[in-house]
């Protein structure tokens, strides 16, 4: 399974993994941390517009927040779909 | 001016509220290799945001030497047409003048595609080498762009192959030819940060020094380096009075037509009137005031 992570536990920062999930299966966020209660429908927001502005219909995010603010989550995210992207070229022949 | 490391995001955050006059986004030696992505993104997204407020923005990016200061500068541009106050890059270890033009081609390229003003990126050029330094007047006239030359620290004194003490007395030299480098060619002459965070005492010391040397300012590493640095840089309020009167009395016989100015029963020449006019310009932004609000003398 392709995956890829960007970001830190450290303070006003926030930790983003990514899964690779079959096609057709739909996208599956789950958040935790500090802010995963206060700012949840936020981060929602932050990252079905990232996924979207990136085209993709079907992954798995994982979000630890520990306080990040909108533009740190979004580069974050941006960051693991990058990396996401880059180890899915590598797989192929 | 006080370096922030490009990819974390609680100093980039936060750095403004200790009120420096600009802050560096750090892209190169405070960012290792595998996280140079994170940061040039992290860095656009921060800068494209948020307001910092009066701080002067500029970003230091990777080398030309490195495989990393095109996408730095790309990134850059995303963020500086969505934030005005983005007005620079330091470009380290700048060996040559023609580096200096192939960024402002890469630049004036950038601004004409960005809807950006021609020539609002300017070039803070940080010089880390010996023959950088004997280059420095060449590399400063290299384009109008270029706003300042920047000596390095570590890699200036293991290129001179020494190291670096605490006294910096092997740098001596290096500054004094920086800054009339810099004056020839009409740039700033900006000091490299004094890496002993809790030496407090021996950056006030440094900080007289070069301001003494003619230096217009000083990087900082940390918050704490901020206000000795700002105490050295502001005129007191007797030299802004003094300051003040020449001024005035300059414009007084300018108005007379007359050539020669007497102020406080001395004649006074015209580097002493450059002097006193830069001063002022310097009080204005430090203190935060108008100078014409300085208190009356009392004696």
């Amino acid at each position: 399974m392709r995956k890829a992570i960007a970001g830190s536990m450290e303070s006003m920062d926030c930790m983003v993994s990514v899964f690779e999930r079959p096609s057709g299966t739909g996208i599956t966020l789950s958040i935790g941390g500090s802010g995963s209660e206060l700012f949840h429908s936020a981060i929602v927001n932050t990252v079905n517009r990232t996924l979207s502005a990136f085209n993709i219909q079907d992954i798995e995010v994982h979000i630890q927040d520990c306080g990040a603010l909108e533009p740190v989550l979004s580069a974050r995210l941006e960051t693991a779909l990058l990396r996401y992207s880059v180890a899915s070229d590598e797989r192929e022949p | 001016m006080m370096y922030l490391p490009g990819n974390n995001p609680n100093m980039l955050l936060r750095g403004h509220l200790f009120r420096p006059d600009g802050l560096i986004f750090d892209l190169e030696d405070s960012v290792p290799a595998n996280e140079k992505l994170a940061a040039r993104i992290l860095v656009g997204k921060i800068l494209s945001f948020l307001d910092f407020g009066g701080c002067e923005l500029t970003i230091r990016i990777n080398g030309t030497d490195s495989d990393y200061w095109r996408d730095d500068i790309t990134a850059i541009f995303d963020a500086a047409a969505a934030n005005p106050q983005i007005t620079g890059i330091r470009v380290p270890k700048v060996e040559s003048p023609q580096e200096v033009v192939v960024l402002d081609e890469m630049l004036s390229e950038l601004e004409d595609k960005s809807n950006i003003p021609p020539g609002h990126i300017r070039i803070f050029c940080l010089l880390e080498s010996a023959s950088a330094i004997w280059r420095a007047f060449d590399i400063a006239t290299a384009s109008s762009r270029v706003t300042a030359l920047i000596p390095g620290g570590e890699d200036l004194a293991a290129d001179l192959k020494t190291s670096r003490s605490k006294d910096e007395i092997e740098l001596d030299w290096i500054r004094r030819m920086l800054v009339v480098a810099a004056r020839a060619a009409g740039v700033d002459a900006l000091d490299a940060a004094y890496p002993h965070i809790h030496d407090l005492e021996g950056l006030k010391t440094q900080t007289a020094f070069v301001r003494q040397l003619g230096f217009d300012g000083k990087s900082v590493l940390h918050p704490n380096q901020i206000p000795i640095i700002h105490e050295a840089y502001t005129p007191t309020d007797q030299e802004v009075r003094k300051a003040l009167r020449i001024v005035q009395a300059a414009e007084e016989a300018e108005r007379r037509g007359q050539g020669a100015v007497s102020v406080d029963g001395r004649l006074v020449d015209r580097p002493v009137i450059k002097r006193a006019q830069y001063l002022l310009q310097l009080a204005g932004p430090m203190h935060g005031r108008d100078t014409h609000d300085v208190p009356p003398d009392k004696g």
